[in-house]
This record gives C-alpha cells, sequence and structure tokens, in this order.
C-alpha cells in the first residue's frame, strides 16, 4: 500500500501545477451543462410524469453528477497515461526503483480516481447553488459517482497502455465514451428507447450509476434492487483494474 | 553474502529478443568497491546486460545475481540497492530539479524530511544547488546528466549503474561527470558503466570487458588488455598525404618488421615494443614518412583489434 502511495505522490506532485485550471473547468462545465440542458432543454419539458414529477434539471442533475466522476477519471486515464508511457520518463523512472508494475497501476488509477472523486463533489455543490437538493442523502451521490469512474478506469487505462496511435484515444471517446454518456438514462429515461436498446444500456456503468445516484439525490427507487447495481459496477471495475495491471506489466517486460 | 563473493555474477548470461540474440552467453563477476566497465560499439550488448543487471529485463537464459540475490524473484530487493543513470534521462522535466530527487526519494519508501536533506545536499555534489527551484525543461544536456547522476545517488545505492554517461556532452562536462564519478570510488561505492569512449573506460575503469556481437570479446585491467592485444608502443607513419591503396603497398613493403603492421586510411599503424628499432627498419627498407608520431597504446588500438573496424549498426 504504502509503494502505491509513493507512485500516486508523482501524480499528485505533476497535479499541483495544473490544479488551478482544473477547478475552474470543474466548476464551469457543471454550470454550463444544467444552465444549457437543464433549465434551457428543460423549459421544454412540460410532462414530468415519466421522470419522476421532478423537474428536468433535477432530473438530469444526479446522472451528470456520475457521469462528470466518469469523464473526468477517463480523461486522466487517456493522453496522461499514454504520454506517460512513451513521451514522459515516470514509468522508465518508476522501473529503475523498487516500485513494481502493481504499484504503478494502483497509484496511477488511484489518482485518477481522486480526480473523479473531487469533481463529483464540486457538481454537487453547483447542484445546492441550483437548488436541485432537497435530501440530506444527497452528499451519498458521491459514492455512486465514484463507483462508476471505477467501473471504467481500469479498461480505459489498459486501452492507453495497449494502442500504439493516439488516434485510437480520439476514437474511444467519440464512440464508447460519448454514446455511453448519451444513452445511460442521464438525459432521458431509458424507457424512451425501444426494447432492444434498453438491454444494450444495461451493459452501460453510467445507467446503474446514475440510478443509485438518482435515488440517493431524488429519492427515485432504483430499476433493480441497489445491491446489484453496486455489485455490477464494482465488478466490471475490478475485471478493468485486472486488465490494466496485465497490460502494464505485459508493456514494462522486455 | 560474504565479503568476498562477487556483488554481480553472472553465468551464461543470455538474452533474446525473437531470434535476435542481444546477449550470446556472457559470463561475469564484479567486486565491491571495483569500477567495472562494458566497452563496446552500439549494438554490442552492452544496454541489455545493465538492464538485466538492473533487474528490467529478464535474462532468457543463464543466472545472474546481485548482491547476492537473483534478479528475477528478487527484483524490486536489488533495485532498492541500485542507482540507476539510464542512457537516456527520465528526469520529469515538469517538475523542478528539487522536486525530481525528493520525488524519486519516495520510490525508495525514504522519508520526506531525509529525502529533501538529501536533495539538498546532492544537488550540491553535483553543483546545480543554484538552480534547484528551476524547471528540468531549462537544463542543458551535461546539466540533466549530473542531475540524474545526483537523483541515481539519493537511496544511498551499494552500486551506481551508468549507460553512457558522459555521450553527448561537451568536454567540459565530461570532465565534471568523470571528476564526480571519481569521488564516488573514492568513498568505496561500486561503479558499472558502459561507454564507447575509450579515454572514458580507461580514466574510470579498474577492469572491464569488451563486448562485441553480444559477447564478451576481452576482460581485464586497460593496461592488462593493451598489454595482452597490443604491444606497449604504436607508431604513427604518414606519407605526405598517400592514402588507402597508396598506404597499403607501402605497408607490403613492411613485411617481416618488428612489429605488426595496420593500414588505415590516412595513415599506417606500426604496433611494436621497440618503437626505435621498428622505425629504423623502416626507413633502413627505404621509406621516408612525413610525419612520425610515437604514442603509447591505447584501450582504442585494443578495441578496433579486437572487434575490427567494420561498423555495426
Amino acid at each position: 500500500m504504502n509503494q502505491t502511495i509513493n507512485a500516486f505522490e508523482h501524480w499528485m506532485l505533476n497535479y499541483r501545477r495544473v490544479w488551478p485550471g482544473t477547478v475552474f473547468s470543474g466548476f464551469a462545465m457543471p454550470i454550463l451543462f444544467m444552465v444549457g440542458i437543464g433549465l434551457g432543454v428543460g423549459a421544454y419539458v412540460t410532462d414530468t410524469s415519466s421522470i419522476g414529477g421532478v423537474s428536468y434539471v433535477a432530473f438530469i442533475a444526479p446522472g451528470l453528477l456520475a457521469s462528470t466522476a466518469m469523464q473526468v477519471t477517463i480523461g486522466e486515464m487517456t493522453w496522461p497515461v499514454f504520454g506517460a508511457l512513451r513521451w514522459g520518463a515516470q514509468y522508465k523512472a518508476m522501473q529503475a526503483s523498487p516500485l513494481k508494475p502493481i504499484h504503478m497501476v494502483n497509484g496511477h488509477l488511484m489518482y485518477g480516481l481522486l480526480r473523479g472523486l473531487l469533481s463529483a463533489v464540486v457538481f454537487l455543490l453547483v447542484m445546492v447553488a441550483f437548488g436541485v437538493v432537497s435530501s440530506a442523502w444527497a452528499p451519498v451521490a458521491v459514492v455512486p459517482a465514484v463507483l462508476t469512474a471505477f467501473s471504467l478506469v481500469g479498461w480505459m487505462y489498459a486501452y492507453a497502455v495497449t494502442v500504439n496511435f493516439e488516434m485510437s484515444l480520439s476514437i474511444v471517446q467519440r464512440f464508447v465514451i460519448v454514446p455511453i454518456t448519451l444513452f445511460s438514462g442521464v438525459f432521458f429515461p431509458l424507457s424512451q428507447l425501444p426494447q432492444y436498446l434498453q438491454a444494450l444500456a444495461w451493459i452501460s456503468p453510467l445507467w446503474h450509476g446514475a440510478e443509485l445516484s438518482r435515488w440517493a439525490v431524488n429519492g427515485a427507487e432504483t430499476p433493480w434492487f441497489w445491491g446489484f447495481h453496486v455489485l455490477y459496477l464494482v465488478v466490471v471495475g475490478l475485471i478493468g483494474w485486472w486488465m490494466a495491471y496485465r497490460r502494464l506489466t505485459i508493456r514494462l517486460t522486455y | 553474502m560474504s565479503v568476498d563473493s562477487p556483488l554481480i555474477h553472472a553465468q551464461n548470461l543470455v538474452k533474446r529478443y525473437g531470434d535476435f540474440v542481444a546477449v550470446n552467453g556472457i559470463d561475469l563477476s564484479v567486486h565491491r568497491g571495483e569500477a567495472f566497465g562494458f566497452l563496446g560499439a552500439n549494438g554490442a550488448g552492452k544496454s541489455t546486460t545493465m538492464r538485466m543487471i538492473g533487474c528490467v529485463s529478464e535474462p532468457s537464459a543463464g543466472d545472474l545475481t546481485v548482491l547476492g540475490m537473483d534478479t528475477v524473484k528478487q527484483g524490486a530487493e536489488i533495485r532498492a540497492r541500485l542507482g540507476v543513470v539510464p542512457q537516456e534521462d527520465t528526469l520529469d522535466t515538469e517538475l523542478t530539479l528539487f522536486e525530481n530527487l525528493v520525488i524519486y526519494a519516495r520510490y525508495f519508501g525514504i522519508k520526506y524530511k531525509v529525502a529533501k536533506a538529501r536533495a539538498r545536499e546532492l544537488l550540491e555534489f553535483v553543483q546545480l544547488a543554484d538552480r534547484a527551484d528551476k524547471l528540468v525543461d531549462e537544463l542543458s544536456g551535461g546539466m540533466k546528466r549530473r542531475l540524474t547522476i545526483a537523483r541515481a545517488l539519493v537511496n544511498e545505492p551499494d552500486v551506481v549503474m551508468l549507460d553512457e554517461p558522459t555521450t553527448g556532452l561537451d568536454p567540459q562536462a565530461r570532465h565534471l561527470v568523470w571528476e564526480r564519478l571519481f569521488q564516488l570510488k573514492q568513498r568505496g561505492i561500486t561503479i558499472i558503466l558502459t561507454t564507447h569512449y575509450m579515454d572514458e573506460a580507461e580514466q574510470l575503469c579498474d577492469r572491464l570487458v569488451i563486448m562485441d556481437a553480444g559477447r564478451i570479446a576481452s576482460e581485464g585491467s586497460p593496461r592488462e588488455l593493451i598489454e595482452r592485444h597490443v604491444t606497449r608502443e604504436v607508431v604513427e607513419l604518414r606519407f605526405n598525404g598517400l592514402h588507402t591503396d597508396d598506404l597499403a603497398e607501402i605497408s607490403a613493403k613492411l613485411d617481416g618488421i618488428d612489429g605488426q603492421v595496420d593500414p588505415l586510411p590516412d595513415r599506417i599503424l606500426l604496433y611494436s615494443d621497440h618503437a626505435e628499432t621498428a622505425l629504423a627498419e623502416v626507413r633502413a627498407r627505404g621509406l621516408e614518412p612525413s610525419s612520425v608520431l610515437e604514442r603509447r597504446a591505447t584501450l582504442e588500438d585494443v578495441f578496433l583489434r579486437l572487434t575490427g573496424r567494420r561498423l555495426i549498426e
């Protein structure tokens, strides 16, 4: 554990140089979403019976919270990981030390998850400012947000470690992350989709995370037993974590 | 581990990458306090051997122990006691010099307080203390090299490994690096280095191996190697700008002389233990060189003799 922390510290030291910018965007992005989509598009949503009787902005906010944590964490696992292994020296330097691949993976994933956690907290503050938080349980929504980030963090890391071209990173952002964001019941309930697409959306970790988050914030009952949603996120995350470990070990052994 | 057992011991060490054999069955022992060198052209297998000793690359075959431990099974324990200066600097260019040393010390589990104190001390040692808070990006090549050396010392290693420590540096920077390495040697730290500079090997190494195509071509102290493979003295003969074919023709006339004759494109080398007599013999055969340079044989002569003059890429 100590050695994981040692690796983690390097990413934190790098982060110290850029944190003011990330705090700004951490507040700006949620505000833009809440105003542009929550209030802007929300003005056209008059029949709220299918979204649990809450205002549209209140409906999307918990889902956006989970989605933002996921995106921030995933973002840290794209170019930063790809670059650190190819252009940067952090991994090469760590290799000469007593740190093992497992510590390097865990340290980097931990950093990515911390970034996701921080953005979830910021998002929650923005939600409070927009008056869409009424329950004292709302802060609990940070947990499914981080779980959503966890479910995919290892997968993205493994992918960034493995691919040889930068373009592969843009491809996964556009054709995997964006569809996940759009079709996971964040902006509209899954019941709006045809049956076969609904089944597809069940695979998406964000759907499970968004439903859990909505349960915490709005008290909206989860579609399935809550424990199952949590279990799904944990299992998908553990498989990804194992992949990340394997891919890095292969990459560093030659 | 007993006092006189070798610090590094390799037996029939092999490294293959697919069909390519980078290191082809080498044996070596390095003892505590020694400065040991790997000399060889690019691609001779020096860096690959260093990577195996540094426990970042696993041998394909053979045995390798460092500090009495197995490099495959106890890699992390060994690395904890090594100081590594890789061929290409692996500094974090977005951090300051000071931060680079401290964060690297943290990889070794060294406490912040100790890490900071050592970082200050080491920056002093490599004459970079005045730049402690500058970003690495702003350093020259020689300064980066010195910083990398300082970083390799942050865990107070038993063995310091340097892969081509002065390649690409200007003469002043090289001399400063040499001087610092010499000081480490005085402190009794075991030094292992690779180089393709003969003067570097002669200056720093107590003992060295010459590698060629993945094998050890010869082993010994710089003096021993010179005595074994070439003569004590070398005479360089030039003939008024004559070159290549003309020189080959002239050297044919020197057949049977006391010493070995080696025509180069621009001069003829005459290896002999008795330079004066050999030179008299040259003149006796009616040859009048336009310039004559008598010098001591160097490792470069040994190296060229053992590995040939072909360019290995």
